[in-house]
């Protein structure tokens, strides 16, 4: 008995280790595509205590990628969402919520699973594994870097206007979407982070609007070499009205208090998604001032 | 789902044989409730909930059949209490199981509990206080080939809330009884043991090299002779990185354990002397889950005292499996009857102290940029996060009365033990004072008084105003065998910020007969840390009246 369980340990001990050794990267440098930029949709919310770590993930993930990696903050659901009643004043007055960001969390059931979580370019909407957990963002960032590109995306805009241009890189047909939207960083304001809550924690590239989410070609067949224009007016002021209205008489306990946008801090992101898959398979971001 | 229908079956056909005379076998079961409503209040920071009251209900039922048994519990949370886990949502069945022994082999399938040694590198245990389940689904098995060897083996997924994690675990433990093994009648008692656990985890993420198996070992012996006792214990663990995207944090590094205890107990008299260091021992059921309780496989038991009176217990400490080392010293003694000091029934006097410190520069780490190991004992120049020197004098006056007495000096390192950005709350040090007096009024009356008193002070300048010093006040009255009524006030009038100078006041009464207990109550809880064995939650400031219910048959 006593070899029977010696032998019995020695072959755990074989087939249950995997001691690695340096260097930890995986193979020194994994190929990462160049061209290929990947969106990461931050579902959070301000009375969110776990969420902030979720945003220190993405920072963490764009430190290794630098602007290969685009975020974006979309504040949602009434629990984490919604600000505190003005009895509370000054904790958690403001409302970060959009009538687009509320609508994607529903159609996507991301709140429904639990905040922080995210999605990597909309990756596994079709099996429904799109509802990332923060710590699952890097794997599918790092596999996302390495597909090629169909789309190259380059933005031009000011506070008036905005053109998107699309040029195609290879031969392709189908149907995609281009969405554009603006977002805005340094915005100081409550957050809880653990057990805190924070009075002045830095909000960054929060979505404000989105300006446009529609066919990306009256033709879904595309050639390399095509470039597609997409422009679009702008007026910031009607933009930031409409996210009060929204506030004030759609968002579950909102209070309208969802103003006082920044022009310095903005920037525009646009992407192109396949409307089946819903995948982003291209995205670009700009500074709003072209900072 | 069939499964489930099967096992209620199963149960059902032996429930119609419950109360007859049955060679059906035994059925038990037991039920808990708490609920709790939750209303705004501003002054304590204390949120209303939209449901407005919340609810986690149990209930437990158990068949045996000679040397088998299956059972099953029912889980119900509409909503969670909002001191857990929200992902505990909903109703379901996520504990069944059916077991049976033959011939020294017992054979078990679907859910279990397993705890090897003292839990350094497996501990699958379920703390409803702490809403911690990390109930196993799979196979175990138990056979003593010989007297005095007891083996056991496993497999299987750990539970996390109404789901299973990714990683598969499978352990081994063997254990030697040397008295039973020699059929020895020596003074002397030995047991010796040896575990080994490995978790499966599909590797992810191609940034940097995951390992998909990792394993952890432990020894341990038991020693025995007369009043004394030694147990020790040592574990490691190999590398167990988490797949975090940057090249500095990344860890590498594996992990150990040490836990030794000698203890030394006759009539009247005990003494312990305990001592543990853990560095990089947590151990998860997905390596992407690291920091959270729920995930959490291992146990370091806690070395400090667990205390049940409020202000004892008000900076409770949270063992700290990364890195930390401590020590503890218990002595009992009994002063005898007759005596000056004894009196009449004698004087109980319990003495304990603990101490707690970081490692030196902090826990292994490993990686392409960073390679650390502490140094094996360090003590005086380390981070203290937690010492606790304490004295309990019991003692039974008359017939009629009986005190206890306490008197402690605690000091807890707030930014830490609670995650707190260094310098926003420093190191507390709180003297407390604890008087508890009973008095038999008459047969089957009895009331119980308890005073006490906390003076806190901040070790070092601290941004964020403290808490202070706190008083507070019971009073108890019990009907044997059936009623009980308490009203509790926890006033914290030494808070710094004079807006939080409140009185916590909690009402209570309960109804005990049979095996049934029903209590109802009304009262505000402080935002605070509640640790069961070193393991912490972190608990939100509330106000309403709960409703408790719990029942066996």
């Amino acid at each position: 008995m006593k070899k029977y369980i010696t032998l019995l340990s020695i072959l755990f001990t074989i087939t249950a280790c995997d001691k690695i050794e340096g260097p930890y990267i995986s193979g020194g440098e994994p190929y990462v595509n160049p061209y290929k930029k990947v969106l990461i949709e931050d579902f959070t919310g301000h009375l969110c205590p776990n969420c902030p770590d979720a945003a220190r993930e993405l920072d963490a993930i764009h430190d290794i990628y630098g602007d290969q990696i685009i975020g974006m903050a979309i504040h949602v659901s009434k629990s984490f969402g919604r600000p505190y009643p003005a009895s509370q004043a000054p904790n958690f007055q403001y409302d970060f919520r959009t009538n687009w960001g509320d609508e994607w969390d529903e159609f996507y059931e991301i709140s429904a699973a639990g905040l922080p979580r995210g999605m990597v370019n909309r990756i596994g909407v079709p099996d429904e594994s799109h509802k990332l957990g923060k710590d699952e963002w890097v794997g599918t960032v790092a596999s996302e870097l390495q597909k090629e590109v169909n789309f190259i995306i380059s933005i031009k805009c000011n506070t008036n206007s905005i053109t998107v241009s699309s040029t195609l890189e290879n031969d392709i047909a189908n149907n995609f979407k281009l969405v554009v939207c603006l977002t805005e960083s340094d915005i100081v304001n409550w957050q809880k982070d653990g057990q805190d809550n924070i009075d002045e924690y830095e909000h960054n590239h929060v979505l404000r609007t989105v300006i446009s989410d529609a066919s990306l070609s009256s033709s879904s067949s595309f050639e390399k070499g095509e470039v597609i224009e997409s422009s679009f007016d702008i007026n910031l002021a009607e933009l930031e009205q409409y996210n009060i209205d929204y506030s004030t008489n759609e968002a579950e306990l909102g209070n309208g208090n969802a103003g006082g946008w920044n022009i310095e801090n903005m920037s525009v992101i646009a992407y192109i998604y396949d409307n089946t898959t819903k995948e982003i398979v291209q995205v670009e971001e700009a500074h709003l001032m072209n900072k | 789902m069939k499964k489930i229908a099967i096992l209620f079956t199963t149960v059902s056909i032996s429930f119609l044989g419950f109360s007859q005379e049955n060679s059906a076998g035994e059925i038990h079961g037991d039920f808990d409730l708490n609920l709790q409503s939750y209303q705004e209040d501003l002054q304590i920071g204390a949120e209303a909930v939209d449901e407005v009251i919340l609810n986690n209900a149990y209930l437990n039922l158990t068949y045996t059949k000679g040397d088998f048994a299956t059972g099953l519990r029912y889980e119900s949370y509409l909503n969670s209490l909002a001191d857990y886990d929200p992902e505990f949502k909903g109703n379901g069945i996520p504990y069944r199981y059916a077991t049976y022994s033959i011939d020294g082999l017992e054979v078990t399938v679907g859910n279990y509990y397993e705890q090897l040694g003292s839990g350094l590198i497996f501990r699958s245990y379920e703390e409803k206080g702490l809403g911690i389940d990390n109930a196993m689904d799979g196979v175990k098995l138990k056979y003593s080939p010989l007297q005095g060897m007891y083996l056991k083996t496993f497999i299987g997924k750990s539970r996390t809330h109404f789901t299973y994690s990714d990683g598969i675990f499978r352990g081994l433990d063997g254990e030697l009884n040397i008295n039973e093994l020699l059929n020895s009648e020596a003074k002397t008692k030995a047991i010796i043991g040896g575990s080994f656990v490995s978790r499966y985890q599909e590797r992810t993420g191609i940034v940097f090299k995951m390992p998909q198996n990792v394993s952890a070992y432990a020894g341990r012996l038991d020693v025995s002779n007369g009043g004394w006792n030694y147990y020790g214990e040592y574990a490691y663990k190999i590398n167990d990185p988490a797949n975090i995207g940057s090249k500095s944090k990344v860890n590498y590094a594996s992990g150990n354990a040490i836990t030794q205890s000698i203890t030394f107990s006759k009539r009247g008299f005990g003494f312990s002397a305990e001592m543990h260091r853990t560095d990089n021992m947590t151990f998860a059921s997905d390596r992407e889950k690291q920091t959270e309780k729920a995930y959490l496989i291992n146990y370091i038991p806690t070395l400090s005292k667990p205390h049940a009176y409020s202000l004892l217990a008000l900076y409770p400490c949270a063992t700290q499996a990364d890195g930390e080392f401590g020590m503890q010293f218990d002595v009992f003694y009994k002063i005898k009857k007759g005596s000056l000091l004894g009196g009449k029934y004698g004087t109980k006097l319990i003495f304990n102290y603990s101490r707690i410190n970081g490692l030196n520069n902090g826990n292994s780490i490993l990686n392409d940029q960073l390679d650390h190991s502490p140094i094996l004992i360090s003590i005086k120049r380390e981070e203290l996060y937690f010492s606790d020197f304490n004295l309990e004098i019991n003692k039974k006056i008359n017939k009629k009365i009986k005190a206890n007495f306490v008197i402690a000096n605690q000091t807890y390192n707030k930014d830490f033990l609670e995650g707190k950005p260094t310098g926003d709350y420093g190191v507390l040090n709180s003297t407390i004072l604890i008087a508890d007096v009973s008095y038999k009024i008459k047969k089957g009356h009895s009331i119980r008084i308890e005073l006490q008193k906390l003076n806190s002070k901040q070790l070092e300048h601290a941004k964020k105003l403290a808490e202070g010093d706190w008083n507070m006040g019971l009073l108890e009255y019990t009907v044997s065998p059936n009623w009980f009524f308490a009203v509790q006030d926890m006033y914290n009038w030494g808070n710094e910020d004079i807006s939080k100078q409140l009185h916590y006041v909690n009402i209570n009464a309960g109804f005990i007969k049979g095996t049934n207990r029903f209590s109802v109550g009304y009262g505000k809880k402080r935002e605070g840390i509640f640790c069961v064995g070193g393991v912490c939650k972190t608990v939100p400031s509330s106000n309403g009246f709960n409703l408790s219910i719990s029942s066996s048959f």
